[in-house]
C-alpha cells in the first residue's frame, strides 16, 4: 500500500464520532490512528488487508496518543457511526491511485499499512480488493473540494466512503 | 510528524498536548491569509436568486454622416452586447469542540482553536478568485463570447467591426511587458474606434519578482545593451499572488473601473459565522461559516495577460 499523502481516513460529514474506550489484544503492532476491529475476545485488534472474508471488518480508528499500548492496555477508540460520510485516500495494489469518477457507487475493501515506516497504520480505500468489501463509495473529494484534489486524475485521489452496518458489528476471531 | 485523527470534533485525545503540563509555552499558530485579488474583480451584492446573469449594451454610436437639411435622416443603432451566467454555489464549514476539552485543557487555546472559520473561507474566496486566472485566462470558452478570459481574437459586441486582442506572448521581459502595454493603448470599442486602456499594475506570482524588481529600478532597459531609457512600465506596480500556480504567466490590468473590469465576485450571502445550537451540553463552541458565492467573467478589456512561455 502506498499513501504518500501520509494521513489516515478524516471525517468528511456527519456527526462527530464516539469516544469509546476498548482494550487492546495482544501481540498488535501498529502506529495510531489506525483502523481497529472488535475480536471475539472483546478486544479490539488492528485492521489489516480485506483479502479475505475474515478481514472484513472495522469498529473505529485508534486515536494516536497511543504508542503500540501491550495487551489489555485500555485504548481510545473514535467509533465509527454508520451514517458518517469519510474521505479517505486511495490506492490500488499497493500504490497510490485516482479516484476515478466511476468507482461512485461501488464497494471496495480497505489495504493497512503494516511495514514502511511513516505510513503504518494508516488505511486506504483499494481498488484492488473487490471480492471483501469494507466500504462503499459515496462520492470522491475532487467533485466537491477541487483544492484538495484537483481532480479525479490526481494520484493518489481521495473517495467519499460510509461504512455499512455490516462491517462495522462484525466480530472476528 | 504529529499524527492524528479527525474523528469530527476536537476532543481532549486528538489535542492531548493541550492537556499535559509539561510545555512552558503553548502558541496559536494564527497568521492571517493571504489575500490580495480583490481589487481586480467587481463585487456584485444580490439578495435573490440562485444564478446571476450579467449583460451589457452599448451607448457609442456610428459617427455622423454628412447629410443635408431636406435629405433622408440617417439613424443609428448602438450595439447589443455578451451575457453571461454565473451558478450561485453554496459552501459550509463547522467546527465543534467537546467540554471535556475544553475544561481539561491547560493553556487557553481552544477558542483561538476554532477562530480559523473566517480565515478558512477568506482563503476559500482566494482560491475562487485565482482559480480564473489559473484555470481560465489562456483557455476555455467561460467567457461571455465563448472564449478565455485572454484571447487575441476576442469578437467586437459589433461583429462586423473585427476583434480585440487582450492576450500577449512570451517570457517576463521589459519587450513582451511594453507588448501588452500597448495592446492596452490599442484596445478598440465596438466600431472600431481606439478605446486606450491605460494598464497600472502587474499580477505576478513570485517567482517572477526578482525580474520586475530590476525592471522597476533599472534606468536603463536592463535587457539591451544599448542604453535605451527604461520608460513607461518602469513606474508601473506589481502585486505577487502566491496563488497563482504558473510561474511564468504574467497580468496586467487597466484602469477600468466597475463592471468594466469585466470580472465578478457575485455573493448572495458574504462569509457569515454563527453557532450551531442543537441542544447537546457537551458539545461546545460549536460553529459553522458558510458564504454563497460564484465567480467568473465576461468578457474584460481591462486585463492583459501573457501564458509566459
Amino acid at each position: 500500500m502506498a499513501i504518500t499523502e501520509k494521513c489516515s481516513p478524516w471525517l468528511w460529514a456527519g456527526d462527530a464520532s464516539e469516544m469509546v474506550v476498548a482494550q487492546i489484544a495482544g501481540t498488535q503492532t501498529w502506529t495510531a490512528p489506525t483502523p481497529v476491529y472488535v475480536s471475539t475476545s472483546g478486544t479490539v485488534k488492528v485492521c489489516v488487508d480485506s483479502d479475505t472474508d475474515a478481514e472484513v471488518a472495522i469498529y473505529g480508528f485508534a486515536y494516536a496518543d497511543a504508542a503500540a499500548p501491550t495487551a489489555n492496555t485500555e485504548i481510545y477508540v473514535a467509533k465509527i457511526r454508520e451514517d458518517q460520510l469519510w474521505a479517505i485516500w486511495v490506492s490500488n495494489g499497493g500504490n497510490d491511485s485516482a479516484a476515478a469518477q466511476t468507482i461512485v457507487g461501488d464497494m471496495y475493501g480497505h489495504s493497512v499499512e503494516t511495514t514502511a515506516a511513516p505510513y503504518v497504520g494508516y488505511m486506504t480505500l483499494d481498488l484492488a480488493l473487490t471480492s471483501y468489501k469494507s466500504m462503499y463509495v459515496e462520492d470522491i473529494v475532487s467533485n466537491l473540494n477541487t483544492k484538495l484534489v484537483a481532480s479525479t486524475s490526481t494520484s493518489p485521489g481521495a473517495a467519499i466512503v460510509r461504512f455499512p452496518a455490516s462491517v462495522l458489528n462484525t466480530v472476528l476471531a | 510528524m504529529p499524527r492524528f485523527l479527525k474523528p469530527g470534533a476536537m476532543d481532549r485525545k486528538t489535542y492531548s498536548d493541550q492537556l499535559s503540563k509539561t510545555f512552558d509555552v503553548m502558541w496559536l499558530r494564527a497568521k492571517d491569509e493571504v489575500s490580495v485579488l480583490a481589487p481586480y474583480f467587481h463585487k456584485i451584492n444580490i439578495s435573490e436568486g440562485d444564478t446571476f446573469r450579467i449583460g451589457d449594451v452599448g451607448s457609442s454610436l456610428t459617427m455622423p454622416v454628412r447629410n443635408e437639411d431636406t435629405a433622408k435622416r440617417p439613424y443609428a443603432h448602438v450595439a447589443p452586447g455578451f451575457s453571461k451566467e454565473l451558478t450561485l454555489l453554496p459552501y459550509r464549514l463547522f467546527v465543534r469542540v467537546t467540554d471535556n476539552m475544553r475544561r481539561m485543557e491547560r493553556y487557553g487555546k481552544v477558542a483561538g482553536m476554532v477562530s480559523g472559520l473566517p480565515n478558512a473561507a477568506k482563503a476559500k474566496i482566494e482560491y475562487q478568485r485565482v482559480d480564473i486566472f489559473n484555470s481560465q485566462t489562456f483557455s476555455g470558452t467561460a467567457g461571455a463570447d465563448s472564449l478565455a478570459l485572454c484571447h487575441d481574437t476576442h469578437p467586437h459586441q459589433n461583429i462586423e467591426y473585427g476583434t480585440w486582442d487582450n492576450l500577449g506572448t512570451g517570457v517576463a521581459t521589459v519587450g513582451n511587458l511594453h507588448a501588452l502595454r500597448l495592446l492596452g493603448q490599442k484596445m478598440t470599442n465596438e466600431w472600431g474606434r481606439p478605446m486606450p486602456v491605460t494598464l497600472k499594475d502587474w499580477l505576478i506570482p513570485p517567482d517572477l519578482q526578482r525580474t520586475f524588481e530590476e525592471i522597476k529600478i533599472a534606468p536603463k532597459d536592463p535587457e539591451t545593451a544599448l542604453n535605451t531609457p527604461n520608460v513607461l512600465i518602469n513606474g508601473m506596480q506589481y502585486v505577487m499572488s502566491p496563488h497563482l500556480t504558473d510561474t511564468d504567466a504574467y497580468f496586467g490590468f487597466g484602469d477600468l473601473t466597475g463592471e468594466e473590469k469585466g470580472i465578478y465576485e457575485v455573493s448572495l450571502m458574504d462569509p457569515s459565522v454563527a453557532d450551531v445550537t442543537d441542544g447537546d451540553p457537551d458539545i461546545v463552541l460549536h460553529k459553522r461559516i458558510k458564504a454563497v458565492n460564484a465567480f467568473g467573467y465576461g468578457t474584460s478589456k481591462n486585463i492583459f495577460a501573457s501564458a509566459g512561455a
